[in-house]
């Protein structure tokens, strides 16, 4: 087997959002930067955010509301710190964006165009129709190629090396060709974004498979609220090929409707003053609750309306969502949409300061992967902006860093292990499909670790996902072709999505009350003892977990 | 109820040779061609190389010829009636393996009109000038313009659609410093026809009015 050999300052690992903005900082700083990305440049998930970004921009907004209503939204156990930088560095970040020639929509009088998501007495979502995140993205990569920002996409990086406790690379595979690749780096910045593959509901696009959380964790980093997995209310029902896929908060924002099969107005039970824009967690549970109750349509879902909106009002602010319903034969400028909840966004993740620092040197993450800024509940419109300011704050503090570091060197030992893993994978003759395993665990991640959980399915979870780390041993690979080979990557995939599972499953066992996203039927109070964060790290190999104050000022 | 699919399959990686394979595929509501591949790779064939992310039309990357004409797999229904449904690799792109294509040779071509911001003028962005750039923003780089287009293949040295409309996208922006129609038309953008340009617009995923870009740049 060809082993390919790159040394690089700054490694970024993920080419969405977060991760091309760090490159796009660490190239402006002088220092040298390598991009990977697992998917075409341009293609990450950060395209699929569709209604906005949060930003303090136009008055009355300010940052200090900005930074208020996300502490509510987060239910106080956010990082302050992180969201004070985040909240006022927020501005500056939308103007760099418009500079690598997004334009986010203007109102008549040319100010930014600004809706109010849930929460919002001031509006904070600055857009670009319904479909943000791909605007965004399109300015990211513009800028990546303008600055000759030196990248390799589908690429795929499984695992982190260290030298003494210091990140010293990575190394993966090149999907294009099946070629194995040491990557050596005197930092890393973990950029790869969630893991909603691991659920069988999802928003998110096919490459977010907890790579980041699996990695960072065997590197020795810590991990922190991983029981907060965000379900966003709306998600498409049906058809099937499109059961999970996103329906903008902005639908809502801008008159939308929920209404059971019944036709009743179902969140006047449930929160009667905020309605449709209650907090994503509020409207996600009284959907639940709704069909659960037998109210819910064939599909078991819920309508959405938009049909009394003038049909220039959805091709305008909506287009993608009038498209997406277009495309499966429903005309919502008539017809009612069918929405239920879809995993959507993990709040948690590899634990960093305000400057993307995390507790191993040399290792840095932005964005998704990184935890701490949401709390337990995001609000809509605030993670494709904090990928943004910690995306750079990360490069800063790598570029600062590597001034100061040599090379670790590579440790041969497990640059020989993860070829092994690699080839163990190839070599296994029999055994089970790996899609086999994933869908597995995708059903129990629903069913156990959903919207609700208790201890005893959380207990189930815990042991049926044991077992299918045991039986993971076995998958194997039905293709024996090197280059794009699928079935060898999902077996890297599949296991980061396991390690994942455990310590969401681990986080959630432990916090015994309901806060945000995490909701326990068996503990349904919130307490005031639980305004702590909860950090996941291994010890010998084994997932501990510890009780943490939250940072404030 | 059962379909019959035929699907391009590379002899060889890297080679231009291939062959067509049948694939029997039980029809479930509302399926996509997506949805058909992903029962290929999971149940008939896991050597199957095809290109996928989002299942939302947004990505871009799942650009295929469904019966001749270019798509995105993940938006595109499957209509089981049709006596012989092919499924075949973007057009005008070299092939990798199977149904990916190979990038490289469209983005250095790319490259060449400088495909990014040159601000050069501070100007207040109004609803008006958002606006006049605003549908050719929403161009995902996905290929099918390219893989539709008929005079591509006889004129292989103009330039591609994609690019025209990106070129479109900084002309129309009062920020950008660069001669960008000289680019177009340097570049061969007088060789699209009307017939063509209208084409290109209605396989369009994004429903960007390539023909409007077009005739921008063709404008003296």
């Amino acid at each position: 087997m060809n082993v390919e050999k790159v040394s690089i300052d700054i490694l970024v690992i993920g080419a969405g959002g977060a991760g091309i903005r760090a490159a796009i900082e660490a190239k402006r700083l002088g220092v040298s930067v390598f991009l990977l990305g697992k998917e075409v440049l341009g293609c990450a998930h950060t395209g699929m955010a569709m209604g906005g970004m949060n930003c303090a921009l136009v008055a009355p907004a300010t940052p200090e509301f900005h930074h208020q209503i996300t502490m509510e939204g987060g239910y106080f156990i956010n990082n302050q710190k992180m969201v004070k930088a985040f909240t006022e560095e927020m501005p500056d970040r939308i103007y760099d964006l418009e500079d690598y020639g997004v334009i986010f929509d203007r109102t008549d009088t040319g100010e930014f165009y600004v809706w109010a998501g849930p929460k919002q007495k001031y509006p904070l979502n600055v857009c670009v129709g319904d479909y943000t995140g791909r605007e965004m993205m399109q300015g990211l990569v513009d800028q990546a190629r303008k600055l000759q920002i030196k990248y390799s996409d589908e690429f795929f990086i499984s695992k982190l090396l260290t030298n003494d406790g210091q990140v010293s690379g990575a190394v993966g595979i090149n999907l294009k060709t099946g070629e194995f690749t040491v990557f050596s780096a005197k930092a890393v910045i973990l950029a790869t974004g969630g893991a909603g593959r691991m659920y069988e509901v999802t928003t998110n696009a096919a490459s977010n498979t907890g790579d980041g959380y699996a990695m960072a964790l065997d590197a020795g980093a810590e991990l922190v609220d991983m029981e907060m997995v965000q379900f966003h209310p709306t998600g498409m029902a049906h058809p099937q090929s499109s059961r999970g896929v996103l329906v903008t908060e902005k639908v809502r924002a801008h008159g939308g409707i929920l209404r059971n099969k019944k036709g009743e107005r179902f969140m006047k039970k449930y929160y009667p003053k905020e309605m449709e824009l209650a907090k994503r967690d509020e409207v996600s549970r009284s959907i639940f609750r709704e069909v659960a109750q037998g109210n819910g349509t064939e599909h078991n879902a819920v309508y959405l309306y938009v049909d009394h909106w003038p049909k220039e009002k959805i091709l305008e602010q909506i287009p993608d969502v009038y498209h997406q319903y277009n495309s499966v034969g429903v005309d919502i400028s008539k017809q009612p949409m069918e929405v239920y909840p879809s995993m959507h966004h993990m709040m948690g993740g590899i634990r960093i300061n305000e400057w993307g620092e995390t507790n191993v040197s040399g290792l840095y993450a932005c964005g998704e992967v990184a935890g701490g800024v949401h709390g337990a509940n995001r609000l809509g419109g605030n993670s494709i902006a904090e990928g943004q300011v910690f995306g750079r704050r990360a490069a800063i503090s790598a570029s600062k860093y590597i001034k100061h570091t040599r090379f670790a060197g590579a440790d041969r030992k497990q640059i020989e292990g993860e070829r092994v893993r690699f080839t163990a994978f190839l070599n296994t003759q029999s055994g089970i499909v790996p899609h086999e395993i994933e869908s597995r665990l995708k059903k129990i991640m629903w069913e156990k670790v959903g919207i609700f959980r208790n201890a005893i399915g959380l207990r189930i979870a815990q042991s049926e996902v044991a077992k299918l780390i045991k039986e993971a041993k076995q998958m194997h690979v039905r293709a024996m072709e090197l280059r794009r080979n699928r079935d060898l990557q999902d077996c890297f995939e599949i296991e980061n999505m396991l390690k994942t599972a455990q310590t969401v499953i681990k986080a959630a066992i432990l916090r015994k009350e309901s806060r945000g996203a995490h909701s326990r039927t068996d503990y349904p109070e919130l307490e005031s003892s639980w305004i702590k964060n909860i950090a996941i790290y291994k010890t010998d190999g084994i997932l501990t977990t510890k009780i943490m104050e939250p940072v404030v000022l | 109820m059962n379909f019959l699919i035929s699907i391009y399959r590379s002899k060889k990686v890297g080679k231009q040779v291939g062959e067509y394979k049948q694939y029997r595929i039980p029809y479930t509501q509302g399926m996509t061609v997506l949805d058909v591949l992903m029962h290929v790779y999971k149940h008939l064939d896991p050597t199957i190389a095809f290109r996928y992310e989002c299942r939302q039309g947004i990505c871009g990357t799942c650009g295929l010829m469904l019966n001749g004409i270019p798509v995105l797999s993940c938006s595109t229904q499957i209509d089981p009636k049709v006596k012989k449904n092919i499924i075949e690799p973007l057009a005008n792109f070299p092939v990798e393996k199977d149904l990916i294509v190979n990038l490289k040779p469209v983005l250095k071509k790319f490259m060449t009109i400088k495909p990014y911001l040159e601000k050069i003028n501070e100007v207040r962005i109004s609803k008006t000038t958002a606006n006049q750039s605003k549908p050719f923003r929403k161009c995902i780089e996905c290929g099918c313009c390219i893989a539709g287009s008929k005079i591509l293949p006889r004129e292989k040295e103009i330039l591609d659609p994609m690019s025209l409309v990106k070129i479109a996208r900084f002309m129309t922006d009062p920020r950008d410093g660069i001669k960008r129609k000289t680019i177009a038309q340097d570049g061969g953008v007088s060789m699209y026809n009307n017939e063509e340009t209208q084409k290109l617009t209605q396989i369009c995923p994004r429903g960007v009015p390539i023909d409007q870009a077009i005739e921008l740049l063709k404008q003296k």
